[in-house]
């Protein structure tokens, strides 16, 4: 039996509870019991991956005997090493809350849902069949919206927890089809039967293509790609914790996730690459966006999150690129940074008061280790070798060399975009004149001391990536075109930034301000190019008249009600009789 | 089927459509109640009936107890709002009571 692959996930689990019985005892304890339960999480799920042997799944219980679903753990390398990453993340994010949320209500809520969630993240990293993945897909859900709209004073942290809720059932709906399809039809949805060869590559092509688009359409709703992305910038209302562990790190990477467990599936040969190609063009074109409205948006966190779309549009186009260990690489590179970036962010923010990136400005020396942890996330991000981003997208870069002077030009645009990003986001907190009036003070150790092994992380991280066999096909030896090219756009980029928005800033802002065209464009950028404004179009276009027009058969009267079902009831009966049902 | 199940269930649905049939004709919200409570009992009659014919026959008949019992406490529930709503109105007549309808 492997211990570890089942503690990893219950063992946080079995915190939920304890929280709130806790703070019976002492208020504070809550927090510490959340730093224990993750910690041992943590342990069982490190110990897993570095004795990782080989692949098996296991299952003892039998779970649901209706639909002859086990309560499975399939332990190979991607979850071995993804539950690893996770496990990692969260533990460093639980104790990085115990400083930001010491003076907050409602600790009890908030350690509960975080455990919920890592027990829930790493079950569903571990779930052996789809079932069992989809359960635990559901619940990272729900503990995301309930910790997105964990300041329940605030209007906009409601609405964007509703938001994220309903953007992402899109989804998950989707999924939910895929995932009964597949239980109907093969009477089991463990991967390894699934994925087997009498699994899906039994069935006709287009049935497999569907079912391929119906899960990766699920994979865009919690990934936050284009057009279901308008979610994640408004899931920035939640507490800066919850935005680095959930929207940053892991649950965002789910949808990755899935597609990288589905990767025989996708590139089966009868498919010849249509699946990949969608998955490439939606990838590429969410990174797009991504970058350019993260290149425009004034919000620190929208900045981050916007960033993060464009990231994990990365993945996707490495996936679709075909480049497996490209795409994991980058999941977990792109983990390791964004957490750092908000950790590091949310020190900022706290100090401030303030999340506008233009009443900040010039702390590099007064917020020193913050500083320090923002610079590696910022460096990490628009790769600089040799820091764990880097590794990926060089292996992105050769990858779409490979593929097309079309697919290398999008990439390098991506990447032009997200160093411009990082590089503006950098500048303009930690360097140029202060925004603001009163100066801050450097965060307690039980913040710091998380940013700067994440820091310690993203520097030496490649390391241990390029050791394990997963990732192997990611070479140590970056190709002289690959690294020229990926140097030259760093370059030139971290150029533009330094005059853009450091030493001629007030000069370039005079030009924007004075441009309506680029005004338009800023505010277009802004509102993150009106996906907002379009489903508010089809909101009060298409659905509130629906819903109007059924309003009128609700008429409140308890009898004409009754009378509607009996005469439902009489229409069935009658269809029944006739034989038409 | 057996002709004993034919004649529970046919007997269920029955009292079912009569309770709901009864609840859209009464003028008395006790009435409705008390129809509720035949529709209900119309119900768990056909989920009894369902299970005959398997050898344990034992989850028909837990739920046909759960639901005896979740109907009572249904039916407690909306006794106790009757009371209070005749307190505020002064009338149990569903037509005349319109503050929740727009």
């Amino acid at each position: 039996m492997i211990y570890w692959a089942w503690l990893s996930w219950v063992i946080p689990l079995l915190g939920v509870p304890l929280v709130p019985l806790v703070s019976r005892i002492d208020g504070r304890l809550r927090g510490w019991l959340a730093v224990v339960f993750s910690g041992l999480g943590m342990a069982a799920a490190i110990y897993g991956a570095t004795t990782f042997g080989t692949s098996v799944t296991e299952g003892y219980t039998l779970w649901l005997p209706q639909l002859n679903v086990m309560l499975q753990v399939k332990v190979d390398q991607l979850s071995a090493l993804v539950g690893a990453f996770v496990s990692f993340v969260s533990f460093l994010v639980v104790v990085y809350s115990l400083g930001y949320m010491k003076e907050e209500p409602g600790q009890s809520r908030y350690y509960s849902l975080v455990l919920l969630f890592v027990g829930s993240m790493m079950g569903l990293v571990m779930a052996g069949n789809l079932i069992q993945f989809y359960f635990f897909w559901e619940l990272v859900g729900v503990c995301s919206a309930l910790l997105i709209a964990f300041w329940t004073d605030r209007p906009a942290a409601r609405k964007a927890g509703w938001k994220a809720f309903v953007v992402t059932r899109l989804g998950d709906a989707s999924l939910l089809i895929a995932v009964i399809f597949i239980a109907v039809t093969f009477g089991s949805t463990s991967f390894d039967t699934i994925l087997g060869p009498n699994g899906i590559p039994t069935l006709a092509t287009g049935t497999i293509f569907a079912l391929g688009l119906l899960m990766f359409i699920g994979s865009m709703g919690k990934s936050a790609q284009v057009p279901l992305h308008a979610w994640l910038p408004d899931a920035m209302e939640g507490p800066n914790t919850v935005s680095a562990l959930i929207h940053a790190a892991t649950m965002v990477n789910a949808g990755v996730y899935l597609m990288l467990r589905m990767y025989p599936v996708i590139t089966l040969p009868q498919l010849s690459g249509s699946l990949t190609d969608v998955i490439l063009a939606i990838g590429l074109l969410s990174a797009l966006v991504g970058g350019a409205c993260a290149f425009a948006a004034d919000d620190l966190k929208r900045v981050l999150a916007y960033s993060t779309i464009s990231q994990l549009g990365l993945m996707f186009a490495a996936i679709g690129l075909g480049n497996l260990a490209a795409a994991a690489y980058q999941m977990i590179s792109q983990g390791l940074f964004k957490a750092l970036a908000f950790l590091a962010a949310g020190s900022v923010i706290t100090a401030l008061g303030t999340r506008s990136i233009n009443e900040m400005g010039g702390l590099a020396r007064i917020m020193k280790y913050t500083y320090a942890g923002f610079l590696i996330a910022m460096l990490g991000m628009s790769g600089l070798p040799p820091l764990v981003g880097f590794w990926s997208k060089d292996a992105i870069l050769s990858s779409a060399f490979t593929a097309g002077a079309l697919q290398s030009l999008l990439v390098l645009c991506v990447f032009t975009f997200t160093a411009l990003y990082s590089f503006r986001a950098l500048l303009r907190v930690f360097h140029g004149k202060p925004g603001w009036t009163k100066a801050p003070k450097e965060s307690p150790p039980t913040m710091v001391v998380p940013i700067l092994v994440l820091a310690l992380s993203v520097l030496v991280a490649w390391a241990i990536l390029q050791a394990q066999p997963l990732l192997s096909s990611v070479s140590w030896v970056p190709s002289a075109a690959t690294l020229a090219t990926s140097l030259t756009v760093l370059g030139l980029c971290a150029g533009i930034a330094y005059f853009a928005f450091l030493q001629d800033y007030q000069r370039v802002l005079g030009v924007i301000q004075s441009n309506r065209g680029l005004l338009g464009l800023r505010g277009f950028l802004h509102e993150g190019l009106g996906f907002d404004r379009l489903y508010q179009w089809v909101y009060s276009g298409v659905m509130r008249p629906l819903s109007r027009a059924v309003s009128y058969i609700q008429t409140g009267l308890i009898r004409a009600n009754m009378a509607l079902l009996l005469l439902a009831a009489a229409v069935l009966f009658v269809l029944f009789a006739m034989g038409v049902l | 089927m057996a002709l004993d199940q034919t004649i529970l269930i046919a007997t269920g649905t029955a009292l079912l459509f009569t309770g709901i049939a009864s609840i859209s004709v009464s003028k008395n919200l006790l009435k409705s109640i008390m129809s509720f409570q035949v529709a209900v009992f119309g119900a768990n009659l056909a989920l009894f009936a369902s299970g005959m014919g398997y050898s344990p026959r034992l989850l028909s008949d837990a739920f046909v107890v759960l639901s005896v019992l979740v109907g009572a406490s249904v039916e407690a529930v909306g006794l106790a709002i009757i009371v209070v709503v005749y307190r505020k109105y002064g009338t149990l007549n569903p037509d005349e009571i319109r503050r929740l309808r727009r």
